[in-house]
């Protein structure tokens, strides 16, 4: 008998299961989709078989490509770009991990904030966020990203169009 | 009747109960008084009958969204010099694709259990009998033959907006419109789903209320299909599947996608990203946030 079964191994399920853990349950982690073990070897480069919705490697589905894809239901027509799988939607973002804009927190003054969507609003403020934010930065670890081309054309455009960076 | 088929003659009734009645009558006349399309379909028996409308209904739309130098394109009036969608395979892996969807199991359960025998009994508009299709790519449980719905959905709006395409060169209607006729039958396509979805309803009624609910479903899958055909078939166009060999994991060849693209010319793989290190933002090593 488990103390605690976590549902899904995506950006967050992992973080609770060892969290928990750590702290001396029994845990049991669940995931559908794919492990992603072996990316070197089981991964390309190619448009259609990484990225096709339906059947590419970065889908919502089970781990055997040739089954059908998970339909995802939304309120209004349209997609998310969704990956399941151990990693999650985590998979798709290539280790970029930007803080939360601390406009959508409680309590938040800034001169922009009429720009936010303040009917849903965090019920905490973001200086109650940051110590966790801290700690995963800390514990990935996170730093600064370096530029390529595309970095520096956008980081041009930002400073071009007077956007903060 | 298993799942499977009730799924394809519910998809197949409910193409047809999209459209107005009237539509269904097809018109004759000067350009109709020969073979009605959809009725040259019914006489043709099986699968083939399907494949063959499918396909040409996809090529059509493959045309339609990447023209090239096919037939398909020279019947719309729009070609280029080289090839397009049609030569990618775009028809084919569209209708693999549009085969795939998944309804929500709940609800197949829910047809399935309190309306599978009713409905074997529906009757299906004559024409459209023989045009459900005896099998697919996939034969997974639960999964909704979606193409057959969509080349009923395309060709039946093509008859509804354009009489004169029931006869004509090509099995099917959409065909043998032109370019601009095809962007027409593409604005009522996305258009169906507005008059399709039901209200919301304060029905208690555990019988109306599995209605709606199947109802909205279907309204969310044509609204989903009318615009993910045209995506798909970008996408097929100008990824990698016919130069994919997937067993081995190589490209047999350069896509002809990667061609009409002019994507990385002259290589046949993509690199394993570029030799571009440019540094730090204006030197930032750490972000006080």
């Amino acid at each position: 008998m488990r103390d605690v079964i976590v549902i899904g191994a995506g950006g967050g399920g992992p973080v609770v299961a060892k969290e928990l853990a750590a702290r001396g349950l029994d845990v049991l982690l669940l995931e559908g989709g794919a492990r992603h073990a072996d990316p070197e070897r089981e991964w390309t480069d190619l448009e259609d078989d990484a990225n096709n919705p339906l059947w590419g490697y970065l889908r919502v589905g089970p781990q055997e490509r040739t089954k059908p894809w998970w339909l995802r239901d939304t309120a209004q027509n349209s997609f998310v770009f969704q990956i399941a799988g151990v990693g999650g939607t985590t998979l798709h973002y290539f280790g970029n991990c930007p803080r939360p804009s601390a406009g959508g927190f409680s309590g938040y003054e800034g001169p922009d904030r009429s720009a936010y969507d303040t009917a849903h609003l965090f019920p905490f403020t973001y200086e109650e966020f940051r110590p966790y934010l801290e700690w995963v930065e800390a514990t990935l670890p996170v730093q600064t990203a370096p530029m390529g081309t595309k970095e520096s054309i956008f980081f041009r455009g930002c400073e071009r169009v007077g956007l903060p960076v | 009747m298993n799942r499977r088929r009730l799924l394809q003659a519910f998809g197949a009734m409910c193409a047809a109960a999209a459209i107005p009645r009237e539509s269904w009558a097809l018109p004759t006349g000067a350009d109709g008084a020969g073979a009605p399309a959809l009725v040259t379909l019914a006489q043709i028996d099986g699968e083939a009958c399907f494949d063959l409308a499918t396909f040409e209904t996809f090529s059509a739309v493959a045309a339609f969204v990447v023209p090239g130098d096919d037939p398909f394109s020279v019947q719309q009036g729009v070609t280029t010099p080289e090839p397009g969608g049609v030569e990618a395979g775009a028809p084919q892996f569209l209708s693999l694709a549009l085969n795939q969807v998944l309804m929500d199991p709940t609800l197949i359960d829910l047809i399935w259990d309190r309306y599978g025998p009713d409905l074997e009994a529906l009757p299906i508009p004559e024409g459209l009998t023989a045009c459900a299709p005896t099998g697919s790519a996939i034969e997974q449980e639960g999964t909704v033959p979606l193409a057959p719905v969509v080349m009923l959905l395309i060709n039946l709006l093509a008859v509804q907006a354009f009489p004169g395409s029931v006869a004509g060169p090509f099995t099917v209607p959409f065909a043998r419109l032109s370019w601009a006729e095809k962007a027409e039958v593409w604005r009522r396509f996305e258009a169906l789903p507005d008059g399709f979805r039901p209200p919301d309803a304060p029905f208690e009624l555990p019988i109306v209320s599995d209605v709606i609910s199947l109802l909205d479903s279907l309204a969310g899958i044509i609204d989903y299909a009318s615009g993910a055909v045209l995506e798909l078939c970008g996408l097929f166009t100008y990824a990698e599947l016919l130069a994919f060999d997937r067993e081995a994991r190589i490209l047999t060849h350069r896509p002809l996608g990667w061609e009409l693209s002019n994507y990385l010319p002259g290589l046949l793989w993509p690199p394993d990203g570029w030799d571009e290190f440019l540094g730090y933002y204006q030197g930032r090593r750490s972000v006080d946030a």
